[in-house]
């Protein structure tokens, strides 16, 4: 038994000197220089400082036209920009990430802002949300059999910007809560925010979530 | 030979201002492209230090990072070149769980229910925030491998620890011994919870480029 264990030991430390020793070379040559120094690939193409030029003009016009918005789910911040500049910086509301399962059906909702760019396809005074069926699954409610039950008229506030697929920019009942992931996916605003954002942006602008 | 000299001596100044002339042409075109599209790309402006995300050429988030490229040992003194211009993520993202809510009645008997306080639900979204990798290793296509390295700033630049290092010998141990050539490593430090933000806004596929230095 004891032998046994010797001859264990003996053969892990004969592994182990080669492989730290190898390590150890590795380690000692290799070395880091700052991304800045290394070298581009040659293409020979000869580009003069005005076809330059030119590629900047077209990269720029890529940009949103006119009035756009940008919304940081993370940081819960809502932007109105028009080109470079920030005309509007607001603190939002945006979605919690959880997921809401319907026991009786096993039905899944991922209440997430989505990411990417949408355009504001409609813009709604006073709107009136109609409830969908996660709003009474995740309060344990059954779900309603008349469609006047699912009308609610107080809960988005002044205006609605629609981006499609249920998704919003609204106001909010619990302006307390701004600045927090507390929405289904929509994103929240105060009131003076809202009606501002409301007013500057036309319908067909568009926003960009990140 | 003085004139021969004075010309020897501005020739490779010159090639060098157009060859970052024509990498610059190289990368505006590639963002011309990815700018026309709706998906996000990664920036990495090696002159500012900036590794920005952005869609349609605004940029929505610009980290500042301290990026390295780690030469293998026994490459000698030659300078590296950048593998490609433009790189498409091949690594597969880490899904990580999100946070679940249960039905009132479900909750009443369940001790494991999610939150219902509003409190409750950020600090679940908090946690899952946290729950993204704030130190990763992104493989790029074609061959380059990027390193990030989140580091908390209350406690200075961590940067490669020896554990990094132990990893990056073995790596290369790995390579040598398989007598494979190993893509270009660029290893990436930036504060940690932005390195978990970086995470949590990588899309599968996406696209990095970096960008040549503006010679303007």
């Amino acid at each position: 038994m004891k032998s046994s264990r010797k001859w264990w030991l003996a053969a892990g430390f004969a592994l182990a000197v080669p492989v730290v020793l190898a390590m150890v070379l590795v380690l000692g040559t290799a070395r880091g220089i700052p991304a800045g120094e290394v070298e581009f690939p040659t293409t020979g193409a000869g580009t003069g400082p005005g076809e330059l030029a030119r590629l900047e003009r077209t990269l720029d016009a890529q940009r949103p036209w006119g009035v756009f918005i940008i919304v940081d789910t993370v940081a819960n911040r809502l932007q109105v920009r028009r080109g470079e500049d920030v005309i509007r910086e607001a603190v939002c509301s945006t979605g919690t990430g959880s997921v809401l399962e319907d026991p009786a059906t096993g039905k899944r909702w991922i209440f997430e802002t989505p990411r990417g760019v949408r355009t504001v396809i409609g813009k709604r005074k006073d709107p009136v949300w109609v409830r969908p069926d996660w709003s009474f699954i995740e309060e344990g409610s059954d779900l309603p059999r008349n469609f006047k039950d699912r009308v609610d008229r107080e809960t988005l506030g002044d205006w609605a910007l629609d981006l499609g697929d249920g998704y919003m920019i609204h106001g909010t009942l619990f302006q307390r809560y701004l600045g927090r992931n507390v929405t289904h996916g929509c994103i929240r605003l105060g009131d003076e925010d809202l009606a501002f954002v409301a007013a500057a942006t036309p319908v067909g602008a568009s926003v960009l979530l990140f | 030979m003085i004139p021969t000299a004075a010309v020897a001596a501005e020739q490779p100044a010159d090639s060098t201002a157009q060859a970052i002339l024509d990498a610059r042409a190289v990368f505006l075109r590639q963002e011309i492209e990815l700018a026309s599209g709706k998906p996000a790309y990664l920036v990495l402006d090696v002159s500012r230090g900036v590794l920005s995300v952005r869609r349609k050429h605004v940029e929505l988030l610009a980290i500042p990072v301290t990026a390295t490229v780690m030469v293998p040992g026994g490459g000698g003194d030659r300078r590296p070149v950048w593998p490609g211009s433009k790189f498409t993520l091949a690594s597969a993202l880490q899904e990580i769980e999100r946070p679940r809510i249960d039905p009132p009645e479900k909750a009443e008997g369940d001790t494991t229910a999610a939150p219902v306080t509003v409190g409750d639900i950020q600090a679940a979204r908090d946690r899952y925030l946290q729950a993204h990798p704030s130190r990763y290793r992104l493989t790029f296509d074609p061959g380059l491998e990027v390193e990030v390295l989140g580091f908390d700033p209350s406690h200075g630049e961590g940067g490669a620890g020896l554990g990094v290092r132990l990893g990056d010998a073995w790596r290369d141990l790995g390579h040598r011994l398989a007598g494979r050539e190993r893509g270009l490593l660029l290893r990436v430090t930036m504060d940690e919870q932005l390195a978990r933000r970086l995470y949590l806004t990588l899309e599968p596929g996406i696209t990095l480029l970096i960008a040549p230095p503006d010679p303007r």
